[in-house]
């Protein structure tokens, strides 16, 4: 038995997940992350570093990890992708002009090997905003389409009203735990 | 359990007992001019704040009480409204133990629940007997000190194992928060004023230890979060990570093996611990109860297998 499969069967039997959030700034992170674990969202100010919070969910016991998404910051994202079993990606609906930049940020992230096998959770943020872009239109600027490389899904969301949030946390989970969590 | 092991798949040594920690790092510099401490007695919303403002022996000009001189560093709290008491933080007016004789007798009853002071003399606690596999004295000749090496110590330490020059990558704590999960009560909470000059005195040696009381039924929380937040400088670290080792007596109660990770340069970040705590049984809290300060911990903090850092912390539960 390898090593890595002795390590894996160590995380299966905690049933732990390493959850990375990412996305632009203002995409509302983490206030998602601070709703996920009903906490007051009242003064949440620009993440300048990272964020950690440990939540049990559906029997599992989810890491989260919301890093900064301000354009100095992207460049470390790089150093928090080891051992992520899922990656939420969270989009700003309402931001039409940063669209582009938002799907290319994404792009790169998706070619990363050590993201490789997680799930995508995009969260189209928002999405209760006058003006605010519908989810199907994101889902085809950031052609999630042609992703054969990560299972995902893409669900709108209202972070600050928590709005299909647990929907969208579930499907994550299920799809992070049939893949990583197989018994023998 | 899985505490320790949050975010890694390493694993920690057992232990059969789980105590309630508290990081001492947060007070690794004691030049700091002042902290406030707001406790949250109601849910969520409504809040009641008690400021707890620490004097620093270095700023204790404010309003200077404690003045001898090897006195400790004093906590003294004003609250203006009613008195509260919950967990045992109960708002007293505190005075600082400045007799360096029968310090500890002193300081037991002049120190408030729910506080921490900076004690001006360490009390060694005995040498361990057992033979472990390292010793202090061994590892205080080491140009590097790795994690290995504080997971083999048998006990607690007596002195520290790195100056506070070690920490040239300007780690700072700056918030340390307790909640209770089952109750979603803040607990006890010390942020560093947001305003807060910069100072550039090095960090003195005596506030690397801070000793915490507690009411005897803070042993009885059962799920804890501990939130910390901490500043890092202009250096990128990378591997960043803390271990906590708490004793009662000779006896290793828990260790905590947490790895941040990666710190980006000049960032501020925030981490939460969830932790469970099993019952503990009515002797070993009895004990801890009865011996108040007998209960330590060490924390050691690394970057890239290096000690960077070390402090320490005593409690009581007798307040």
């Amino acid at each position: 038995m390898g090593f890595l499969k002795i390590l894996r069967k160590q995380r299966a039997r905690e049933r732990e997940m390493r959850i990375l959030i990412l996305g632009l700034d203002n995409a509302g992170k983490t206030t998602l992350m601070k709703k996920f674990l009903d906490e007051p969202t009242d003064t949440i100010e620009p993440t300048l570093g990272f964020d950690i919070k440990t939540v049990h969910f559906k029997d599992f016991q989810l890491n989260l990890w919301d890093v900064g998404g301000q354009k100095s910051l992207r460049s470390y994202w790089k150093n928090y992708f080891e051992s992520t079993d899922a990656l939420i990606w969270v989009v700003d609906s309402s931001d039409r002009e940063r669209l582009t930049q938002c799907s290319e940020e994404l792009k790169k992230l998706l070619q990363e090997e050590r993201l490789s096998g997680a799930s995508l959770l995009v969260l189209a943020n928002k999405s209760d905003l006058p003006g605010a872009i519908d989810v199907n239109s994101i889902a085809q600027v950031l052609d999630l389409q042609s992703i054969k490389t990560h299972h995902w899904k893409i669900f709108s969301c209202c972070a600050l009203s928590g709005e299909r949030l647990v929907q969208a946390m579930t499907w994550l989970c299920d799809d992070v735990g049939s893949r990583i969590f197989i018994l023998d | 359990m899985t505490c320790a092991r949050c975010f890694s798949a390493r694993s920690s040594p057992p232990s059969d007992v789980f105590f309630f920690f508290f990081s001492p790092s947060f007070f690794s510099r004691l030049n700091l001019p002042l902290f406030s401490i707001s406790v949250n007695h109601s849910k969520k919303k409504k809040k009641t704040l008690i400021h707890f403002i620490f004097f620093c022996r270095c700023r204790a000009q404010l309003e200077l009480h404690s003045t001898s001189s090897s006195s400790s560093s004093s906590i003294q709290i004003n609250h203006s409204t009613k008195t509260h008491s919950f967990l045992g933080f109960t708002p007293r007016f505190a005075t600082a133990a400045s007799n360096q004789t029968d310090m500890k007798a002193e300081q037991q009853q002049s120190i408030p629940p729910g506080s921490a002071t900076f004690p001006s003399q360490m009390p060694r606690p005995p040498p361990s007997t057992e033979q472990g596999i390292t010793t202090e004295s061994e590892l205080a000749k080491k140009a590097q000190i790795t994690p290995n090496d504080v997971l083999a110590l048998p006990g607690i330490t007596q002195g520290f194992l790195c100056s506070p020059s070690a920490n040239i990558y300007n780690i700072e704590f700056t918030k340390f928060q307790i909640r209770d999960l089952d109750t979603e009560q803040v607990l006890f909470e010390i942020a560093k004023p947001e305003n807060d000059q910069e100072n550039d005195e090095s960090p003195q040696e005596s506030a690397r230890y801070v000793r915490y009381r507690f009411a005897p039924n803070f042993l009885k929380l059962k799920t804890v979060g501990a939130t910390v937040e901490f500043k890092v400088g202009d250096i990128p670290i990378h591997h960043f990570r803390m271990i906590e080792r708490h004793f009662f007596k000779d006896r290793l109660l828990k260790c905590f093996d947490f790895e941040f990770g990666f710190c980006i340069p000049n960032s501020r970040n925030n981490c939460e611990h969830i932790y469970e705590f099993p019952q503990l049984s009515q002797q070993l809290m009895d004990d801890m109860i009865n011996n108040p300060n007998e209960t330590r911990s060490d924390s050691f903090y690394f970057v890239d297998n290096k000690l960077v850092m070390h402090n320490k912390a005593d409690y009581s539960y007798d307040a």
